[in-house]
């Protein structure tokens, strides 16, 4: 019951974020997405990663997405069109997915077989956290570095272009102050 | 006790130490200030909370015409529950806590950074230059102050090998009070939160000076009230977190020695209150003594100060996990490094002012 509510509540919020016309509602679409998808990790007993999602995504990424957001001229967003010709392009991606995921992801889940099974399984290890960070710091610990460095390297790109044009501008303006 | 007579007496407990805080703080503020202070409702002022509840829920709530109707109603609300729920997993006492989760500290900061979408929301959706003005500088607030948090607790989370908060306040037994092992973390967690209170000196979202009031600048009646009572109740939760984390929870002082012993006769919710609410006086201090700093200067001082110093806090942590060293050496090397930092970052700000 709690599932389904909190997956009506997560589609209907995905919905929405596509469908609004202020950029501002669809970004607190997100959030509510985001946030009922992490209430369904709970609902999964992935404590941990419920916990997360919402501290990352909901309590960072959608605080810069609103950052950037309130910066730009929503008028001027509202002008433009919603949907454009890569709708359809999109809807057949979705569909191609959605067969996926009943042809080849359901009947492959462990999880939806034997939930209890799975949970003891977590207790027995040492719990939920345990199991995630042992793993994270043993047996996938290059994927671990890899993408950390990944990250770095697109913080590092997206501080180079922030920072050039102030530098080029300055660099005019005393030009313009010497001449 | 069932379940939801726990919740009651929590929820009750809080809202009449809402209450009261706000009473103490006028009243304190008033004292460092030479004033009076409210002291005409009641006994030197002891009704006057009840006063300002009975205004707030008598005054009418105005919207602008061109508010966001739908978020400028749900702002409020969304503050207030995300400032509530957090007090589920506390230990207040020794065998009081309404539920006990194995992820309770990631619980209330993930609690703690929804909260703040309500003020954004509320900001936002006034559609006021100086609501938003205060929404803007919340954000910024909130970028700048969460990793160095986050990180200074991560050095107690390894002492105490759980995210739970009771087990982190029973691992204090075993270690002592991990202010004593992490003072770096603990001045660092006090800094951020105070920003994440949003008081005095990082309250510039709500800057009456240049902003009118901030984020709640539209706001009256309850709904203001409610933003109102989530900033206490956020203050509360910053200094809970605090004492649970670092001065022990609700354990006794001097628990190892013998000849304290006595003191075990006091209940432990005594030791909880009386230390929870010493750090807000240290708070309520903190708004009567400091200036506001700009919002840059907080992001400086988050982004340069405080999240290298936690970031030698967790490495001197882990390290001292793996060699096992004297726990007098680690205290000395931590203070020392962290006093190092500052002397570093002090000559290379001199060095970037010189001119060349």
């Amino acid at each position: 019951m709690a599932f389904l509510i909190l997956a009506a509540i997560a589609v209907a919020s995905a919905v929405m974020v596509v469908s609004v016309k202020n950029v501002v509602h669809s970004a607190f679409s997100l959030v509510v997405t985001l946030f009922s998808v992490g209430c369904l990790f709970i609902l999964l007993r992935a404590e941990f990663l419920a916990a997360t999602q919402i501290l990352i995504y909901v309590g960072s990424i959608m605080i810069l997405i609103i950052f950037a957001l309130m910066l730009i001229d929503i008028k001027e967003a509202n002008r433009q069109r919603r949907f454009h010709h890569q709708s359809k392009f999109v809807i057949g991606i979705g569909i191609i997915l959605v067969i996926e995921i009943i042809l080849f992801i359901i009947p492959r889940s462990e999880f939806i077989e034997s939930p209890e099974k799975l949970i003891a399984r977590t207790a027995e290890a040492g719990g939920n956290i345990q199991i995630i960070g042992q793993s994270l710091f043993t047996d996938f610990i290059f994927a671990f570095e890899f993408a950390s460095i990944i990250i770095l390297v697109a913080i590092v790109a997206a501080i180079f272009l922030g920072k050039q044009p102030t530098s080029i501008i300055k660099k005019s303006s005393v030009i313009k102050d010497s001449s | 006790m069932s379940l939801l007579m726990k919740v009651g007496v929590v929820v009750g407990i809080l809202m009449l130490a809402i209450a009261y805080i706000t009473l103490a703080e006028r009243r304190i503020l008033a004292f460092m200030q030479f004033r009076m202070g409210p002291n005409r409702v009641g006994w030197g002022g002891v009704l006057q909370p009840l006063a300002d509840a009975v205004k707030l829920l008598s005054k009418e709530c105005i919207m602008p015409e061109q508010a966001d109707k739908w978020m400028y109603r749900t702002a409020p609300v969304v503050s207030m529950a995300f400032a509530l729920v957090p007090f589920a997993v506390v230990p207040f006492a020794q065998a009081f806590y309404i539920t006990d989760i194995n992820i309770g500290l990631l619980f209330i900061m993930a609690m703690g950074s929804v909260g703040f979408l309500g003020t954004i929301m509320g900001g936002w959706s006034s559609r006021s230059k100086y609501s938003f003005l205060g929404s803007l500088r919340a954000l910024a607030l909130m970028i700048s102050f969460e990793v160095p948090m986050i990180m200074a607790m991560t050095g107690v989370i390894i002492f105490s090998r759980s995210l739970s908060m009771v087990k982190i306040v029973e691992a204090q037994a075993q270690y002592g009070w991990f202010v004593l092992l992490q003072p770096l973390a603990f001045v660092i967690y006090l800094l951020c939160g105070v920003a994440e209170t949003q008081r005095i000196p990082f309250d510039m979202l709500e800057d009456e000076g240049s902003l009118v009031c901030g984020f709640h600048t539209e706001y009256s009646g309850i709904r203001f009230g409610l933003f109102f009572m989530a900033e206490y109740a956020n203050m509360f939760m910053v200094a809970i977190v605090a004492t649970v984390l670092f001065l022990g929870g609700w354990q006794r002082p001097f628990v190892s020695w013998p000849f304290f012993n006595f003191l075990s006769v006091i209940p432990s919710i005594f030791w909880f209150s009386i230390k929870v609410l010493a750090l807000m006086f240290l708070y309520i201090w903190l708004r009567g003594t400091l200036p506001r700093v700009r919002y840059d200067q907080l992001i400086y001082l988050c982004w340069k100060i405080l999240l290298p110093l936690s970031l030698i806090n967790l490495m001197l942590t882990a390290l001292y996990m793996l060699w096992g060293m004297n726990a007098w050496t680690f205290l000395a090397l931590s203070i020392g490094s962290g006093l190092a930092w500052l002397w570093v970052y002090d000559k290379t700000q001199t060095l970037a002012r010189s001119p060349s």
